[in-house]
């Protein structure tokens, strides 16, 4: 198992949680057929994603096919925040929460590029569910998508197979993986029996079959990962092997967006600052500063 | 002798149940509700004054939690929507319903059909309105999209989705709901108005207008005092319109204080800062009702 979630689950004691999966949140969804009729190719760095929505803007297409939720804000605002900023100031600002990193220039470009993106967004943005937002890019409506790895499912459902109707990217980034782990927590229990039954069901749930299983379901990969991906698409086995080269690269960073870095309450004071400046026209500065400000008065 | 006594203590004990059978009856209703609502109102209350955050903490932490609230962006951007809301839902569902309800009150052909018509929102949860509105305000499925095809390029309805304007679209759909029920209330009180008095004023050479406007309307002072209260109740406790229509976006320019309270203490694991709004509201539904309740009680005693 990696490291870090290793770690999250026992914490320098007995273990208290067993992980069932890794979700992969930085995942860009682009409709290979739009992209391909207007001749362009996978972005890899931010300004090629620039460059290409711009493209796609001026042939009338929607660029960003994006639910306007809090949530949705903030898990597309991580996935820049790493890509743009890096894996070490992502640490810094939102897992350590260091003041400094927060109100720096970079925090400004990483509001910068969301305000960019904001650009590239269609009308009825706002209110809109994540899923609606996976439908406008797999019936080529929109570009492309930023959401976890959870969005295959809708591909799946509507038979598109990646590489042949759609491509399954990571945003750009330098080896950065953001992940989330959903693990089942074992609460202390003093009667046998009842211990005896939580060994057992963390037992079936490390085991190699039911990991393989679930996630097959799920969209995520494997918390083990000594699982055989042969009956997993592309998508899961480029994660897969993703997460082994970012884990050596220190790339692997834990989303705050989803509960994984931070628990409810930062987690929120950090949402509420992204949610507004993605809808109004708060400057970048003022965002960050606010950004700070939010964190401090939660701390 | 003996006989005697018994026979009287049976009909004391007869007379003593029939003076309190109805409080034993309703003892248990009482009781529950005085612990269900009066005691968690309390229990809210304690908990405000704690340090509680994902779960509830029993040690008294300070007033500090009232200060966190009042200097929170987030609440007073609600409180403030909670005033334009209250006041436009008031104005425009109090109008509206009484207009129906004159129309309604010339004894048409169609009486019945319409007042269920008009009525039937009401019959809707907040939930389904909120839904419904949502589709047919969203600029890209709904209105503006129908105008602009049959022909309206340049019309614009994007309320929604605009941080100004939002608010108002809520307004639109609360008003929707609930028009109906004041125009209810409002046809109820015409029709209690005897006839001697709307024929008196007739003879008079009076007009319908000011039959209306100078008479009927002055003597539905308790209707407008009900109506009043129960909507601004509805206005304050309203959170499943907020949630299915905006979800307190765009951002968070649509936030009301029951959305607050519900996604501090559940969103952001602060239970105590979200007892205090919960508070908050409590006064601001004690400020409307307590007086209420005393002119209602006042006059039951005068009479």
């Amino acid at each position: 198992m990696i490291a870090a979630v290793h770690k999250c689950q026992n914490n320098s004691g007995p273990y208290c949680a067993a992980p069932v999966n890794i979700h992969r949140i930085d995942w860009m969804w682009a409709n290979k057929v739009v992209f391909d009729a207007n001749g362009i190719s996978v972005p890899t760095t931010w300004d090629e994603l620039n460059a290409a929505a711009d493209k796609l803007q001026a042939a009338g297409i929607i660029p960003f096919a994006h639910g306007g939720q809090a949530w949705q804000d903030a898990t597309v605002f991580e996935a820049v925040a790493m890509g743009v900023g890096g894996n070490n100031y992502y640490k810094n600002c939102y897992v350590k929460l260091e003041e400094t990193c927060l109100r720096s220039e970079t925090t400004v470009k990483v509001f910068d590029q969301m305000r960019k993106l904001k650009g590239y967004t269609d009308e009825g943005s706002p209110g809109r569910d994540w899923n609606v937002a996976t439908g406008m890019v797999i019936e080529g409506k929109a570009g492309f998508q930023i959401m976890g790895d959870w969005a295959k499912g809708e591909f799946t459902a509507a038979g598109k197979s990646p590489g042949w109707d759609y491509y399954c990217v990571p945003t750009p980034s330098n080896n950065g993986y953001l992940y989330n782990v959903d693990s089942f927590i074992f609460y202390k229990t003093s009667d046998p029996d009842k211990q005896a039954g939580q060994k057992l069901l963390a037992k079936l749930m490390m085991g190699k079959n039911f990991q393989k299983v679930f996630n097959l379901y799920k969209g995520s990969i494997p918390a083990r990962l000594d699982v055989p991906m042969d009956e997993f698409d592309d998508c899961a086995k480029a994660s897969n092997a993703d997460i082994k080269t970012s884990g050596a690269k220190g790339g692997l960073v834990p989303s705050f967006a989803h509960g994984m870095a931070q628990g409810n309450t930062m987690k929120a004071a950090l949402q509420d600052v992204i949610t507004e400046h993605f809808n109004s026209d708060m400057s970048s500065k003022d965002a960050a500063n606010a950004l700070a400000d939010s964190v401090l008065q939660n701390m | 002798m003996a006989f005697f006594l018994i026979k009287n203590s049976i009909k004391n004990m007869f007379k003593w149940l029939e003076k309190n059978l109805p409080k034993i009856v309703l003892a248990p209703a009482v009781g529950l509700i005085s612990w269900f609502v009066y005691g968690f109102v309390l229990w809210t209350f304690y908990i405000s004054f704690t340090n509680s955050k994902i779960l509830p903490r029993y040690e008294l932490w300070g007033v500090g939690n009232y200060g966190k609230l009042w200097a929170s962006h987030k609440w007073l951007v609600a409180v403030e929507n909670l005033f334009i809301f209250t006041a436009l839902f008031l104005i425009f569902c109090t109008v509206i319903g009484i207009i129906l309800a004159i129309f309604l009150d010339q004894k048409i052909r169609a009486e019945g059909v319409l007042r269920t018509i008009y009525l039937y929102p009401m019959a809707l949860s907040f939930i389904v309105t909120g839904t419904a509105w949502k589709w047919i305000l969203n600029p890209t499925l709904g209105i503006q999209k129908m105008f602009i095809d049959w022909g309206f390029e340049s019309f614009t309805f994007d309320w929604l989705v605009d941080r100004e304007m939002a608010i108002y679209t809520v307004v639109i759909a609360g008003v929707w709901q609930s028009a109906g029920f004041v125009m209810a209330l409002f046809l109820a009180g015409l029709r209690s108005v005897e006839d001697e008095i709307v024929k008196a004023a007739k003879i008079d050479g009076a007009g319908l207008f000011t039959v209306y406007w100078k008479i009927l309307i002055p003597m539905m002072r308790p209707v407008f005092f009900t109506s009043f209260v129960i909507l601004v109740h509805i206005s304050i406790k309203s959170y499943d319109l907020i949630v299915a229509l905006t979800q307190g976006g765009p951002g968070i320019s649509t936030t009301m204080p029951a959305m607050y309270m519900t996604q501090t203490a559940f969103h952001k694991s602060q239970v105590a800062l979200s007892a205090t709004s919960a508070i908050m509201m409590f006064m601001a539904v004690s400020a409307v009702i307590i007086p209420y309740l005393y002119s209602e009680l006042r006059r039951e005693n005068a009479s």
